[in-house]
């Protein structure tokens, strides 16, 4: 916390400094219209009102979701084959990812009022669960890839141990991605967010480490993962069309395109305003740019962040209840419930009918 | 052995992640360029300097113009910007060894 992060003086003060008038381009005009103020008041205040909303509905709706995929799974723990496991990380990696998105929403409304040791803790755990939650789906399709085109089963179905280890790999390499928040976020008050204070780090770094910290991003946390299930899942189509035309496979064809659809109309937009972001401060970084721009790609950069967030909403149905068998769970959990809940339930199966009645089957038991 | 193979896959895809920080990231300096190299001091009503924070890494100088002219930013590396600077470490100085005499 900078005690004298900002300094006002009225002209009085300098009336005895004569030297100040001692420079020699006095006239010069060549810089005239130079020297435009660029304030981040029009974004703080979108993000204001756009970051409670969208950040309390994923939350609602993510946890919703994903706490009945994991309390599923806690119901049929005995039998869980490769898949779910993988489900599993990925429903507790949402979960915790979610968990931090009201703190982000009470940032943008007030200030961090939540002291350092939380913000240390909440950003380390939004770093960790935003690239495991990406790893663990390049997990299922690698998973689906490996038994479906190479009919290899990586794990054996006795052992489940060995599909948690390879999880906790992840999520030890995630933890790992995480060190520098651990190391350098804090509560710090800035002088150029209207004397806010937020859990950002407490040095700004300078544009190289800024585009080298983009590109990192941008390969691990989007292209490889892509590459991966664009790899994996096409392998898996053109395995499947190859074979007979059966409505199973059909179903199976279905959610895949969805699973990889979703993928990408979730993070594209996000990376593409990173990257726009990043040309323009690079390209414009001696010339004049105009504020616009500025305060445009910042509001980009949080509505498509937000976007991307509400891929964890979509996980469960995409990975979980799309699966026969995952809804018989439900079905089962919720019927001593009684008649309400059933109704509900009915009405679920109904709906997630249309991706896939029965992709769950034998010989496409990834799914 | 495509089980082994596999294994060696994730785990070289893996280590290669161990970087990596805060996706975005970045930097909101209050001025759009370097900032003017020099405005007329009669017009001048106001000097902010604003030191390096979370979100800029730059000392920046920012004017406020009389009769609401608006604001404007200070190339604090030009020669009004490096004067500006050098008589306000000047004045410190004399405020802090007027507080704490001998």
């Amino acid at each position: 916390m900078n005690v004298d992060s900002k300094t006002t003086f009225s002209m009085k003060d300098f009336s005895d400094y004569t030297d100040l008038y001692n420079y020699s381009d006095y006239n010069d005009n060549e810089s005239y219209g130079a020297g435009a103020v660029c304030t981040q008041d029009s974004s703080m205040y979108f993000d204001s009102i756009f970051k409670p909303i969208l950040y309390s509905l994923a939350a609602v709706v993510g946890l919703l979701g994903n706490g009945l995929v994991l309390i599923v799974l806690w119901k049929k723990r005995a039998g869980l084959n490769v898949t779910d496991i993988f489900i599993l990380h990925l429903s507790l990696a949402d979960i915790l990812l979610l968990l931090t998105l009201p703190f982000w929403a009470v940032e943008a409304v007030k200030e961090w009022i939540f002291g350092t040791p939380l913000c240390k803790l909440t950003g380390a755990m939004f770093r960790i669960n935003f690239y495991c939650g990406i790893y663990m789906l390049s997990c299922i399709s690698l998973d689906r890839y490996l038994s479906i085109v190479h009919a290899v089963q990586m794990y054996s179905r006795k052992k489940p141990m060995a599909v948690h280890c390879c999880c906790m790999i992840v999520w030890f390499f995630c933890f790992l991605l995480s060190i520098p928040d651990w190391i350098l976020l804090g509560a710090n008050k800035d002088s150029r967010r209207q004397d806010r204070t937020e859990c950002v780090n407490s040095e700004a770094l300078s544009d190289f480490w800024v585009l080298v910290n983009r590109l990192i991003y941008h390969f691990l946390g989007f292209i490889i993962p892509a590459i991966m299930m664009v790899f994996c899942y096409t392998s898996i189509l053109l395995r499947l069309l190859l074979g007979s035309k059966c409505m199973q496979k059909k179903r199976a064809i279905h959610v895949i395109v969805a699973l990889v659809l979703a993928f990408f109309i979730s993070w594209t937009p996000y990376n593409i305003a990173l990257m726009a972001d990043t040309i323009h401060t690079n390209r414009t970084d001696n010339n004049q740019t105009s504020c616009e721009t500025r305060t445009t790609l910042d509001v980009a950069i949080t509505a498509t962040s937000t976007f991307a967030y509400m891929h964890c909403c979509v996980n469960p149905i995409l990975y979980a209840f799309v699966g026969v068998k995952f809804r018989q769970h439900l079905l089962d959990m919720l019927r001593p419930l009684g008649f309400k809940l059933k109704g509900r339930a009915g009405l679920v199966s109904r709906k997630s009918s249309g991706w896939s009645e029965s992709v769950d089957t034998s010989h496409t038991s990834a799914f | 052995m495509k089980t082994a193979a596999a294994f060696v896959a994730l785990g070289c895809f893996l280590m290669v992640e161990v970087k990596g920080k805060i996706p975005d990231l970045k930097n909101r300096c209050l001025c759009a360029d370097k900032g003017a190299n020099n405005v007329n001091l009669k017009t001048i009503e106001k000097i902010q300097i604003i030191h390096p924070s979370p979100s800029c890494k730059r000392l920046e100088i920012v004017v406020t113009l009389m009769k609401g002219a608006g604001k404007k930013c200070l190339n604090p590396e030009s020669n009004l910007g490096k004067n500006i600077l050098k008589a306000l470490r000047k004045k410190k100085l004399t405020a802090v060894r007027r507080m704490n005499p001998a």
